[in-house]
């Protein structure tokens, strides 16, 4: 993979023959599929939930094998809890009901806290950050922005099952801010690309690797970059890694104020 | 982190649990060894580490020898090179879906009578038709409980037991 960092051009324009997939109205399964999905996305976790915990309760184990089990309670516990939150969050923003703070900032500041947040988090890979001390402003809602950003970050980790460099870079350009992340891990198939952003999609390689995931992660990206009104694009050679971009409009020219009217009534 | 499969595309089979000592030779009715001493070989096939792991502790103990594919291309690769006794095999998965490996394995002689039990999230009843008419043993939703699960294959087994020892079909059923 080139690096990003040195260069947040999409691959096409730097003459890769992998061509850019930018977001897109790609169609998500229909209402009734969606919830039928949801709900076999459901069950798996609760299965596992409600099997491990009938095992506890049956059987004899030694203290060593009762708390790997109850790990494993937990971790499915936890998928739980992460699915639902993602699909409540991905239909609040859809249908309008999410409340935004739209605020005029520079994203420098909050992307550097992010990346530590992150860093702290985060074992088994190196972690890079490459954004200026200050960029221009944008108008975002930072909550959101977060989770945006904290979305790419974790899969960039998830889905580089082996390690290898994460990165996070960011820089001004014309009209817009431009962030980037950055991994080096299994990729995505040029075939799978159109339906990367649509909700409950899972790439065959990652399933195959064993990566666990709910494919509500990208949606919920995809749902925030349009409510910020931004772009969303991913440059990606299958056994290489991922770049995810981030386009953030630059926030428009602050009015200065007009002179206060002179008091007549002095 | 991403907890590593067991089963990976290109590693080689996985060995079923050794046999009791004594029993690593083939009796002459061609019996398996394991067989013999009634260890059930079971393959699980599902792409979701956390139910594999679940059915796999849901058998252990001294009844059943478990090995295990993450998707259908292995699990019939497996089935060529160590047949098990029974398939415990999940409906929805990338690639082959169950229905596919279901097809395969009653379409080869060597593999048309292997019980096949589905442990599925998906539990519409047009999926328990499907699976039925294309040759499963049992149709099951998940959330299965352990017990469920045991009950299930232990019950196919006993049902075969019978049908082989020849017994009048309406013994069997009352059984």
């Amino acid at each position: 993979m080139a690096d990003p960092a040195a260069d947040l051009r999409p691959r096409a324009e730097r003459g890769s023959a992998q061509a850019r997939v930018v977001v897109s109205e790609a169609a998500d399964p229909g209402r009734d599929e969606s919830i039928s999905l949801l709900f076999h996305e459901l069950r798996t976790p609760l299965a596992s939930l409600l099997g491990f915990t009938d095992l506890l309760l049956e059987r004899e184990y030694s203290p060593e094998k009762r708390r790997e089990l109850l790990g494993i309670v937990r971790d499915e516990g936890r998928r739980l809890s992460g699915l639902i939150e993602n699909f409540l969050d991905l239909q609040r923003i859809e249908s309008g009901r999410q409340e935004y703070n739209f605020e005029r900032c520079d994203p420098a500041p909050l992307l550097r806290a992010w990346a530590a947040d992150f860093e702290r988090a985060g074992e088994g890979h190196t972690f890079s950050v490459d954004v200026p001390e200050r960029l221009p402003p944008v108008v975002v809602d930072s909550e959101r922005l977060r989770r945006l950003i904290s979305n790419l970050l974790s899969n960039a980790q998830k889905y580089s099952p082996d390690g290898g460099r994460i990165r996070l870079a960011a820089r001004a350009e014309e009209k817009r801010v431009l962030v980037c992340v950055a991994d080096e891990g299994i990729g995505i198939a040029p075939e799978e690309m159109p339906l990367l952003f649509t909700r409950f999609f899972r790439g065959e390689r990652a399933v195959r690797r064993g990566i666990r995931g709910s494919g509500l992660g990208l949606a919920l990206c995809r749902a925030i970059v349009r409510r910020l009104r931004g772009e969303l694009w991913v440059d990606s050679e299958p056994g290489r890694g991922s770049v995810f971009y981030v386009a953030l409009p630059l926030a428009p020219a602050e009015e200065t104020p007009s002179p206060a009217p002179p008091n007549v009534f002095r | 982190m991403v907890p590593s499969v067991k089963t990976q595309v290109n590693a080689p089979p996985p060995i079923f649990a050794p046999a009791p000592p004594g029993t690593a030779i083939l009796s002459p009715g061609g019996f398996s060894p394991l067989e013999r001493y009634g260890v059930k070989r079971v393959l699980v096939v599902d792409d979701e580490e956390s139910i594999r792991m679940l059915i796999e502790a849901a058998l252990e103990g001294p009844d059943f020898s478990v090995c295990h594919a993450d998707n259908g291309r292995d699990a019939l690769g497996l089935v060529r090179t160590a047949p098990p006794d029974v398939v415990v095999l999940d409906w929805v998965m990338p690639g082959m879906q169950g229905t596919d490996v279901l097809r395969e394995l009653r379409a080869q002689p060597a593999t048309r009578d292997i019980p096949v039990v589905v442990v599925t999230a998906m539990c519409q009843e047009r999926n328990r038709e499907e699976a039925v008419a294309a040759g499963a043993a049992a149709y099951l939703s998940n959330p299965v409980s352990p017990r469920e699960l045991l009950r299930t294959i232990n019950s196919d087994f006993q049902e075969r037991e019978l049908r082989a020892s020849d017994l009048p079909a309406h013994t069997a059923a009352a059984k």
